[in-house]
Protein backbone atom coordinates (compact mmCIF):
# COMPACT_ATOMS: atom_id res chain seq x y z
CA UNK A 1 0.00 0.00 0.00
CA UNK A 2 1.00 3.52 -0.50
CA UNK A 3 -0.25 6.92 0.64
CA UNK A 4 -0.22 10.29 -1.01
CA UNK A 5 1.32 12.33 1.63
CA UNK A 6 1.71 16.30 2.74
CA UNK A 7 5.29 17.47 4.03
CA UNK A 8 5.91 20.75 4.75
CA UNK A 9 3.31 22.01 1.71
CA UNK A 10 4.25 19.51 -0.76
CA UNK A 11 2.63 16.91 -1.63
CA UNK A 12 4.20 13.29 -2.28
CA UNK A 13 1.89 11.11 -4.05
CA UNK A 14 2.09 6.57 -3.40
CA UNK A 15 4.43 6.31 -0.52
CA UNK A 16 4.78 3.37 0.29
CA UNK A 17 7.57 3.85 3.52
CA UNK A 18 9.37 7.03 4.29
CA UNK A 19 12.74 6.77 5.48
CA UNK A 20 14.08 9.20 8.55
CA UNK A 21 17.79 9.60 9.85
CA UNK A 22 18.45 7.78 13.13
CA UNK A 23 19.91 9.54 16.10
CA UNK A 24 23.47 8.65 15.51
CA UNK A 25 23.76 7.11 11.87
CA UNK A 26 21.66 5.92 9.57
CA UNK A 27 18.13 5.32 8.71
CA UNK A 28 14.94 3.79 9.83
CA UNK A 29 12.42 2.77 7.27
CA UNK A 30 8.47 3.28 8.37
CA UNK A 31 6.19 1.48 6.17
CA UNK A 32 2.80 2.04 5.70
CA UNK A 33 1.04 -1.69 6.52
CA UNK A 34 -2.13 -0.66 5.66
CA UNK A 35 -2.15 -2.83 2.34
CA UNK A 36 -0.38 -5.84 4.20
CA UNK A 37 -2.93 -8.87 3.59
CA UNK A 38 -1.23 -11.92 5.92
CA UNK A 39 -2.62 -12.43 8.73
CA UNK A 40 -0.74 -14.73 11.28
CA UNK A 41 -1.52 -17.74 9.97
CA UNK A 42 -0.55 -17.19 6.21
CA UNK A 43 2.68 -16.23 7.59
CA UNK A 44 5.97 -19.00 8.59
CA UNK A 45 5.87 -20.29 11.82
CA UNK A 46 8.74 -18.13 13.28
CA UNK A 47 8.69 -15.08 11.52
CA UNK A 48 7.66 -12.03 12.60
CA UNK A 49 5.62 -9.13 10.39
CA UNK A 50 3.54 -6.53 10.60
CA UNK A 51 -0.34 -6.80 10.48
CA UNK A 52 -2.07 -4.20 8.43
CA UNK A 53 -2.44 -2.71 11.70
CA UNK A 54 1.39 -1.86 12.45
CA UNK A 55 1.64 -4.82 14.74
CA UNK A 56 4.49 -6.82 14.51
CA UNK A 57 3.37 -10.42 15.51
CA UNK A 58 4.76 -13.91 15.05
CA UNK A 59 3.51 -16.46 12.12
CA UNK A 60 1.90 -19.05 13.07
CA UNK A 61 1.72 -21.31 10.00
CA UNK A 62 3.29 -24.18 9.25
CA UNK A 63 2.94 -26.78 5.92
CA UNK A 64 2.06 -26.10 2.68
CA UNK A 65 4.37 -26.00 -0.26
CA UNK A 66 6.39 -24.30 -2.20
CA UNK A 67 4.77 -22.96 -5.22
CA UNK A 68 7.32 -24.29 -7.56
CA UNK A 69 7.09 -27.73 -6.16
CA UNK A 70 4.84 -30.12 -7.54
CA UNK A 71 3.43 -33.44 -5.66
CA UNK A 72 1.65 -36.02 -7.47
CA UNK A 73 1.10 -39.44 -7.21
CA UNK A 74 -1.85 -41.67 -6.02
CA UNK A 75 -2.27 -43.71 -3.08
CA UNK A 76 -3.77 -46.79 -3.47
CA UNK A 77 -5.45 -49.12 -0.57
CA UNK A 78 -8.43 -51.00 0.60
CA UNK A 79 -9.99 -51.73 3.72
CA UNK A 80 -8.74 -55.40 3.75
CA UNK A 81 -5.22 -55.05 2.43
CA UNK A 82 -2.32 -56.47 4.48
CA UNK A 83 -0.44 -53.23 3.35
CA UNK A 84 -0.69 -50.18 1.16
CA UNK A 85 1.62 -48.89 -1.37
CA UNK A 86 2.15 -44.97 -2.01
CA UNK A 87 4.33 -43.90 -5.19
CA UNK A 88 4.60 -39.83 -5.41
CA UNK A 89 6.82 -38.02 -7.95
CA UNK A 90 7.69 -34.81 -6.66
CA UNK A 91 9.60 -31.93 -8.88
CA UNK A 92 11.11 -28.89 -7.75
CA UNK A 93 12.86 -27.43 -4.95
CA UNK A 94 12.55 -26.98 -1.41
CA UNK A 95 11.63 -29.22 1.69
CA UNK A 96 8.66 -31.19 -0.23
CA UNK A 97 7.15 -34.00 1.50
CA UNK A 98 6.36 -35.14 4.69
CA UNK A 99 4.02 -38.03 5.44
CA UNK A 100 1.39 -38.96 8.10
CA UNK A 101 -1.11 -41.75 8.21
CA UNK A 102 -3.76 -41.10 10.70
CA UNK A 103 -5.79 -44.42 10.98
CA UNK A 104 -9.03 -42.96 12.23
CA UNK A 105 -8.27 -38.81 11.90
CA UNK A 106 -11.44 -36.96 11.15
CA UNK A 107 -10.19 -33.68 10.25
CA UNK A 108 -6.87 -33.20 8.17
CA UNK A 109 -5.77 -30.27 10.00
CA UNK A 110 -6.21 -32.27 13.61
CA UNK A 111 -3.05 -34.68 14.39
CA UNK A 112 -3.86 -35.48 17.53
CA UNK A 113 -7.12 -37.34 17.22
CA UNK A 114 -5.31 -40.67 16.52
CA UNK A 115 -7.60 -43.84 18.73
CA UNK A 116 -5.63 -46.38 16.75
CA UNK A 117 -2.83 -48.35 16.70
CA UNK A 118 -0.31 -47.58 14.06
CA UNK A 119 2.73 -49.14 11.98
CA UNK A 120 5.12 -47.88 9.77
CA UNK A 121 6.75 -49.75 7.13
CA UNK A 122 9.35 -48.20 5.61
CA UNK A 123 9.70 -45.72 3.68
CA UNK A 124 12.76 -44.45 1.29
CA UNK A 125 13.80 -42.01 -1.74
CA UNK A 126 15.84 -42.25 -4.98
CA UNK A 127 17.79 -39.21 -3.78
CA UNK A 128 17.39 -38.86 -0.48
CA UNK A 129 18.42 -36.10 2.00
CA UNK A 130 16.39 -36.65 5.24
CA UNK A 131 15.79 -33.95 8.27
CA UNK A 132 15.15 -35.67 11.26
CA UNK A 133 11.67 -37.36 10.90
CA UNK A 134 9.64 -36.70 14.43
CA UNK A 135 7.71 -38.97 16.21
CA UNK A 136 5.53 -37.91 18.98
CA UNK A 137 3.38 -39.64 21.01
CA UNK A 138 1.41 -40.88 24.31
CA UNK A 139 0.31 -44.15 25.29
CA UNK A 140 2.56 -45.98 23.00
CA UNK A 141 5.59 -47.69 23.45
CA UNK A 142 7.89 -45.44 21.44
CA UNK A 143 8.37 -41.90 21.38
CA UNK A 144 10.76 -39.49 20.65
CA UNK A 145 12.69 -38.82 17.29
CA UNK A 146 12.87 -41.25 14.64
CA UNK A 147 16.17 -40.40 12.38
CA UNK A 148 16.33 -41.38 9.20
CA UNK A 149 14.93 -45.49 10.14
CA UNK A 150 12.36 -47.58 10.75
CA UNK A 151 10.80 -49.94 12.78
CA UNK A 152 11.97 -53.24 11.62
CA UNK A 153 10.54 -55.48 14.73
CA UNK A 154 7.50 -57.80 13.76
CA UNK A 155 6.00 -57.03 17.02
CA UNK A 156 6.50 -54.96 19.89
CA UNK A 157 9.06 -52.93 18.51
CA UNK A 158 11.33 -51.28 21.25
CA UNK A 159 14.55 -50.35 18.61
CA UNK A 160 15.21 -48.97 15.45
CA UNK A 161 17.21 -50.88 12.72
CA UNK A 162 18.78 -48.06 9.91
CA UNK A 163 17.67 -48.64 6.71
CA UNK A 164 19.92 -47.16 4.57
CA UNK A 165 19.46 -48.42 1.28
CA UNK A 166 17.17 -47.38 -1.34
CA UNK A 167 14.71 -50.15 -2.01
CA UNK A 168 11.46 -51.01 -0.38
CA UNK A 169 12.24 -53.23 2.93
CA UNK A 170 9.86 -55.56 4.08
CA UNK A 171 10.20 -55.22 7.11
CA UNK A 172 7.52 -54.69 9.16
CA UNK A 173 6.51 -53.00 12.25
CA UNK A 174 3.87 -53.74 14.77
CA UNK A 175 3.11 -51.89 17.27
CA UNK A 176 0.22 -53.46 20.27
CA UNK A 177 0.94 -51.13 22.48
CA UNK A 178 -2.73 -49.09 22.79
CA UNK A 179 -2.81 -45.24 21.53
CA UNK A 180 -4.43 -42.99 23.06
CA UNK A 181 -3.12 -40.01 20.87
CA UNK A 182 -0.11 -39.92 18.65
CA UNK A 183 1.30 -38.02 15.57
CA UNK A 184 3.70 -38.66 13.40
CA UNK A 185 6.02 -36.17 10.96
CA UNK A 186 8.53 -36.92 8.37
CA UNK A 187 10.14 -34.46 7.19
CA UNK A 188 12.56 -35.30 3.05
CA UNK A 189 14.50 -32.89 1.48
CA UNK A 190 14.78 -32.05 -2.21
CA UNK A 191 13.58 -35.43 -3.20
CA UNK A 192 13.20 -35.59 -7.06
CA UNK A 193 11.07 -39.25 -6.43
CA UNK A 194 10.06 -40.83 -3.38
CA UNK A 195 8.01 -43.71 -2.56
CA UNK A 196 6.19 -44.52 0.77
CA UNK A 197 5.11 -47.47 2.21
CA UNK A 198 2.98 -46.62 5.27
CA UNK A 199 0.49 -49.34 6.66
CA UNK A 200 -1.50 -48.47 10.11
CA UNK A 201 -3.48 -51.34 11.43
CA UNK A 202 -6.09 -52.01 14.51
CA UNK A 203 -4.89 -55.32 15.72
CA UNK A 204 -1.27 -55.84 14.53
CA UNK A 205 0.17 -55.72 10.92
CA UNK A 206 -1.72 -58.66 10.09
CA UNK A 207 -5.03 -57.35 10.49
CA UNK A 208 -7.40 -55.19 8.78
CA UNK A 209 -5.97 -52.07 7.77
CA UNK A 210 -7.67 -49.05 8.28
CA UNK A 211 -6.69 -45.53 7.09
CA UNK A 212 -8.49 -42.05 6.72
CA UNK A 213 -5.99 -39.74 5.16
CA UNK A 214 -3.01 -38.92 3.55
CA UNK A 215 -1.25 -35.60 4.79
CA UNK A 216 1.29 -33.75 3.01
CA UNK A 217 2.99 -31.02 3.71
CA UNK A 218 5.70 -28.67 3.15
CA UNK A 219 7.64 -26.35 4.73
CA UNK B 1 9.97 -1.66 17.28
CA UNK B 2 11.16 1.88 17.98
CA UNK B 3 13.53 4.00 16.59
CA UNK B 4 15.63 7.06 17.70
CA UNK B 5 15.14 10.11 14.88
CA UNK B 6 16.02 12.94 13.94
CA UNK B 7 13.73 15.62 12.10
CA UNK B 8 14.69 18.75 11.81
CA UNK B 9 17.10 18.71 14.06
CA UNK B 10 14.82 17.62 16.72
CA UNK B 11 15.37 14.05 18.28
CA UNK B 12 13.01 11.90 18.77
CA UNK B 13 13.38 9.17 20.97
CA UNK B 14 11.49 5.55 20.66
CA UNK B 15 9.39 6.27 17.59
CA UNK B 16 7.41 3.73 16.98
CA UNK B 17 5.02 5.31 14.15
CA UNK B 18 5.27 8.00 11.95
CA UNK B 19 1.79 10.15 10.95
CA UNK B 20 1.88 11.92 8.25
CA UNK B 21 -1.22 14.30 6.90
CA UNK B 22 -2.59 12.75 3.70
CA UNK B 23 -3.19 14.86 0.70
CA UNK B 24 -6.52 13.89 0.61
CA UNK B 25 -6.79 14.88 4.36
CA UNK B 26 -6.65 12.54 7.18
CA UNK B 27 -3.23 11.11 7.83
CA UNK B 28 -0.90 8.30 7.16
CA UNK B 29 0.17 5.95 9.55
CA UNK B 30 4.13 4.66 9.05
CA UNK B 31 5.29 2.22 11.01
CA UNK B 32 9.22 0.99 11.60
CA UNK B 33 9.24 -2.34 10.38
CA UNK B 34 13.07 -3.16 11.82
CA UNK B 35 12.06 -6.32 13.96
CA UNK B 36 10.35 -7.93 10.91
CA UNK B 37 12.19 -11.32 10.17
CA UNK B 38 10.27 -11.77 7.07
CA UNK B 39 12.47 -12.01 4.49
CA UNK B 40 11.39 -14.47 1.29
CA UNK B 41 8.10 -14.99 -0.70
CA UNK B 42 8.30 -18.87 0.70
CA UNK B 43 7.53 -17.75 3.95
CA UNK B 44 4.05 -15.96 3.54
CA UNK B 45 0.67 -18.14 2.07
CA UNK B 46 0.29 -17.97 -1.89
CA UNK B 47 -1.21 -14.27 -2.22
CA UNK B 48 -0.38 -12.65 1.02
CA UNK B 49 1.67 -9.48 1.69
CA UNK B 50 3.84 -8.21 4.08
CA UNK B 51 6.87 -6.37 4.87
CA UNK B 52 10.34 -7.37 5.29
CA UNK B 53 12.96 -5.35 7.39
CA UNK B 54 14.40 -3.27 4.69
CA UNK B 55 10.84 -2.17 3.56
CA UNK B 56 10.81 -4.79 1.12
CA UNK B 57 7.18 -6.31 0.34
CA UNK B 58 7.04 -9.77 -0.14
CA UNK B 59 4.07 -12.13 -2.02
CA UNK B 60 3.76 -15.37 -0.61
CA UNK B 61 3.85 -18.18 -2.68
CA UNK B 62 3.76 -21.46 -0.34
CA UNK B 63 0.88 -23.16 -1.28
CA UNK B 64 -0.89 -26.41 -0.03
CA UNK B 65 -1.46 -29.86 -2.07
CA UNK B 66 -4.88 -30.73 -2.87
CA UNK B 67 -5.82 -33.92 -1.41
CA UNK B 68 -8.25 -35.97 -2.44
CA UNK B 69 -10.06 -39.75 -1.70
CA UNK B 70 -12.16 -41.74 -3.84
CA UNK B 71 -14.65 -43.25 -1.41
CA UNK B 72 -15.05 -46.57 -3.43
CA UNK B 73 -11.55 -47.12 -4.61
CA UNK B 74 -9.42 -45.93 -1.98
CA UNK B 75 -7.43 -43.72 -4.24
CA UNK B 76 -6.46 -41.21 -3.07
CA UNK B 77 -4.87 -38.18 -5.10
CA UNK B 78 -2.46 -35.19 -4.13
CA UNK B 79 -1.91 -32.37 -6.80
Amino acid sequence: MAQSIQIAGASYPDVPSIVVPKVGSGTAVFADPSGVTAVAADVASGKLFLDSSGALIPGTASGGGGASNVVTGTFKGTTTDAAMDVTLNYSGTGYPIAVMIFPSATDLSTFNDLIQRYAIRDYFMDKEERTVPSYSGSGNADSGVVTSKYKNSTSNATSYADNGTSSISTKTYNDTAATASASLSVRIRSATKMSVFIASTSYGFAANIEYTYWVIYSS
Amino acid sequence: MAQNVIINGVTYPDVPEVAIPKSGGGTASFYDIADATINANSQLMNGVTAYGASGVKYTGNVTVPTISQDSTTKVLSIS
